[in-house]
């Protein structure tokens, strides 16, 4: 015994070690520690009985049952060897009930076949399967070691050493997947370490072999058994919700979990912490455990592969320092260049594109369909804005679950983000879509007519800027050398105008035989007549029409569409025509007659 | 301080059955079970030694009487009334002192007033009390049991960590354990897994392993070395429970 007088502290339970305290470790916290039941290995509950040794070794005489290992993989472990070949095995013998059942009986060689495929190095092999003796028994690689859960008892892992572990059981899984195994049960106690420190993962498949759907009697014997149907802890949110529907990624979130318990020391349970908050790592480590973790399976990595080579990714550049990577992290988190991406989209692509739905709004207004180019003018801007949402919380590792967007790193940084985000981008974008084409029509200002602003103009006369036409007519009618003559324009606007009020009418906005249509063609003859300098033609339009525009009117203030002064209106127009058209000698209502020259 | 005398036979010499139970089970009478009482006297010498120092003497004198108190009591028939079914050697050994103290204190009176000797029966296992000797219980009084229980659980803690030792070294892995063995107190140890992997030139999961399977077999041994020291059927956890309550008041 050591007698030296010891002044130190202990390291665990800080009260002063005793001076004759033997090899000077603290006797309380040695005997406490061992005087705790046994870490793992126990049976949950205690209520699942591991068969006598010697029951076993009748049920298996070709093995020398060696000891009891454990309760794992809702079954009890032997060590056992094989004296033909000299080779250390485990022998997992599922709960006897089940050997019972004839329709579990047949699962379990189906499935244990598909698991006796598989053959990789971090997989523990399956030997043998079958029954003997009342039991459903697996023969498996005899794994010198330890799980993950007894590893993590004898001390957290430290980051390099988690960073270490993850890519083999990747690896591990990445294999399984494509032979289309899924573990659907993994958590640290199947994750075995040997004392080569080398990963290998038991009880591929297990969970679906004992809870294949439909199948209650096994559940319920294993839940009689007192042995865990897995951990709700590791389980993906969809395999808890809808067991039938989980493929390779439920082992991937699972992954997620396993690896979060390994740098944090905890579980990432409710508003659970960026790993980074917890360990001395690199941030970037967060966004892949987020990932995985995300809710929604489409939000994963979509392979184990994919974790793999993150998680490799992180150590190939990452220099070999660790304590300046957190500065260099903080400064340069992982989410960012998505972000970048995003904000670039928002902040050049999408201006640009509202620009061009500014500039084609007033082509399509000139057209007539003004309330749809309104429309299209709203709506681009705000399915941009959409868009760019929608981009941006997707870019974001995990954004869109729950529970690793509670937990999301600092709050203030996050707030600003998701400001800048779903406000800020898409309200810039309204303004800019919106702003654009209100200055682009005040350049090109709509045509009077269309603007319901405007008083109707009953007999179409008001938009005309001509005076009545007279004998001054002439005088306007020799066309400049430079442009077209005014008549010539005033034509060309007539056309213009009466084009759009068709398509107007196509679209039910005004009458297709209406007095807006009417006045349009009036003008658009009265025009035509001007150009070739026939006055005569000019008042015989304007009667003709004024009359046309006349009777209409009558109609419609005979049914109170309209009112008296527009009625009037009307009748002055179809007076100053007759007497303008006095001045012709009577001829064919539509007759060209040349001015006398 | 130097360190006490414990004889040779004491050290790491492990136990193949419940010696206590086998002593308790011959009471005491056979070959077998004589040389069982032998071996957990030797075993457990520490804490009589220690409890017999406490009381001011020196460890010379301490040494002596602890010496004599084993010879009388491997000589003496007093287990004859031993009853199996209960009692642990820890309190049987307690009794025994105390009751070992009380005579030599009357002896050492009886001489002083010239008279004889008469020695008194050792007490049965369970048996605490020390029974008619009310006036000189005194002597021990001022030594708590407790400090004895200490003291036992001192030297049994010894006696797993040098087993454990012992069956390291015979692996070829005493660097391994002198390397790993802080970390048989908890988990909240400042101390680097890492740093230990690259002594040991392990990796960091290979050291993981190794610390598990240290504690693991340290319990086991831990619980064995208890077994021999309590009747058969006996709760194991109950006594180690009881020592680390010991530990943790003291």
């Amino acid at each position: 015994m050591n007698t030296q007088l010891n002044l130190n502290p202990c390291p665990q339970c800080g009260t002063p070690i005793p001076g004759d305290a033997p090899q000077g470790l603290c006797p309380r916290c040695v005997l406490a520690r061992a005087a705790t039941p046994t870490e793992g290995g126990s049976p949950a509950g205690g209520r699942l009985v591991a068969p006598a040794l010697e029951v076993v070794a009748a049920a298996f005489p070709t093995l020398e049952i060696l000891e009891l290992l454990g309760f794992g993989g809702m079954g009890v472990v032997y060590k056992a060897r094989q004296p033909q070949l000299g080779r250390l095995v485990a022998l997992k013998l599922l709960p006897q009930s089940l050997g019972a059942d004839p329709a579990f009986a047949e699962r379990f060689q189906r499935e244990a076949r598909c698991l006796a495929r598989l053959h990789h190095p971090n997989i523990v092999n399956v030997y043998e399967f079958g029954q003997s003796g009342g039991f459903c028994y697996l023969l498996l690689e005899y794994v010198d070691g330890v799980n993950l859960r007894q590893a993590m008892q004898a001390g957290r892992f430290s980051p390099k050493e988690a960073l270490a572990i993850v890519p083999a059981i990747c690896g591990a899984l990445q294999y399984a997947h494509e032979q289309g195994v899924l573990h659907r049960d993994i958590k640290p106690e199947n994750i075995l370490l040997d004392t080569q420190g080398t990963v290998k993962l038991a009880d591929f498949g297990i969970a679906k072999l004992l809870r294949e759907p439909g199948d209650t009697h096994a559940e319920l014997t294993l839940t009689q058994t007192g042995s865990r149907l897995g951990t709700p802890h590791y389980m993906a949110p969809e395999q808890v919700e809808n067991p039938g529907s989980v493929d390779h990624r439920a082992d991937i979130y699972s992954l997620g979990v396993v690896f979060y318990e390994l740098l944090t020391g905890e579980l990432p349970l409710g508003r659970f912490a960026a790993p980074s908050a917890k360990a001395d790592l690199d941030a970037r480590v967060d966004a892949i455990v987020f990932r995985a973790l995300a809710k929604e399976r489409e939000l994963r990595q979509q392979s184990a592969g994919e974790v793999r080579t993150d998680v490799e990714g992180l150590s190939q550049a990452q220099p070999p320092g660790a304590g300046g990577s957190r500065a260099v992290s903080d400064a340069a988190p992982n989410p960012w260049p998505h972000r970048l991406f995003w904000l670039l989209l928002g902040l050049v692509v999408l201006p640009v594109a509202a620009v061009i739905a500014a500039i084609l709004a007033p082509i399509l207004m000139k057209g007539g369909v003004r309330s749809f180019g309104g429309l299209i003018v709203a709506l681009v801007p705000m399915v941009a804005g959409a868009a760019l949402v929608l981009g941006y919380r997707q870019s974001r590792p995990g954004a869109a679950q729950a529970q690793p967007r509670a937990a999301w790193n600092p709050w203030p940084r996050r707030v600003f983000w998701s400001v800048i985000g779903l406000v800020v981008l898409p309200g810039l974008l309204i303004v800019i879509g919106l702003i654009v084409p209100i200055v682009a029509f005040r350049q090109h200002p709509l045509p009077p007519a269309i603007d319901s602003s405007l008083p109707e103009a009953a007999d179409g006369g008001l938009p005309n800027p001509l005076p009545a036409p007279n004998a001054k007519l002439p005088a306007v009618l020799p066309a400049g050398p430079s442009g077209p003559s005014p008549s010539a324009r005033k034509r060309q606007l007539a056309g213009e105008q009466l084009e759009m009020l068709r398509k107007q009418a196509e679209v039910g906005l005004v009458a297709p035989r209406g007095q807006e249509i009417l006045g349009a063609e009036r003008d658009l003859a009265v025009a035509e007549a001007e150009v070739r300098g026939d006055a005569a033609a000019v008042a015989a339009a304007r009667l003709t029409y004024a009359n046309s525009i006349l009777a209409i009117m009558q109609r419609l203030f005979d049914n109170g569409k309209v009112s008296a002064s527009e009625l009037y209106s009307a009748k002055t127009a179809v007076a100053d025509a007759e007497i303008a058209s006095q001045q012709f000698p009577p001829a064919g209502t539509n007759t060209v007659t040349p001015l006398p020259r | 301080m130097s360190h006490p005398a414990t004889p040779p036979a004491a050290r790491g010499g492990a136990f193949v059955t419940t010696r206590w139970s086998c002593v308790l089970e011959a009471r005491g009478a056979s070959p077998a079970a004589r040389a069982a009482l032998g071996e957990l006297c030797a075993a457990y010498w520490s804490p009589v030694f220690r409890f017999l120092c406490c009381e001011g003497r020196s460890e010379d004198i301490a040494r002596e009487l602890t010496q004599e108190f084993f010879a009388r009591m491997l000589a003496g028939d007093s287990l004859a009334h031993a009853d199996p079914a209960q009692g642990r050697f820890r309190s049987y050994l307690l009794g025994a002192v105390k009751h070992f103290l009380a005579d030599q204190r009357q002896r050492e009176g009886a001489l002083k007033r010239g008279g004889g000797t008469t020695t008194l029966p050792l007490p049965g296992p369970g048996d605490t009390e020390v029974t008619g000797c009310g006036e000189i219980a005194d002597v021990t009084a001022m030594v708590p049991d407790s400090y004895f229980d200490r003291q036992w659980a001192f030297t049994l803690m010894d006696r797993a960590l040098t087993r454990l030792a012992e069956e390291m070294a015979a692996d070829d892995k005493s660097t391994q354990f002198n390397r790993l063995k802080p970390w048989l107190v908890g988990d909240a140890l400042a101390l680097s897994q890492s740093e230990a992997a690259r002594e040991l030139r392990l990796s960091e999961g290979a050291v993981k392993v190794a610390i598990h399977r240290l504690r693991k077999r340290f319990r086991e041994i831990l619980r064995e070395e208890v077994a021999q020291t309590i009747p058969a059927g006996t709760d194991i956890s109950g006594e180690l429970r009881y020592l680390v309550e010991v530990l943790a008041t003291g």
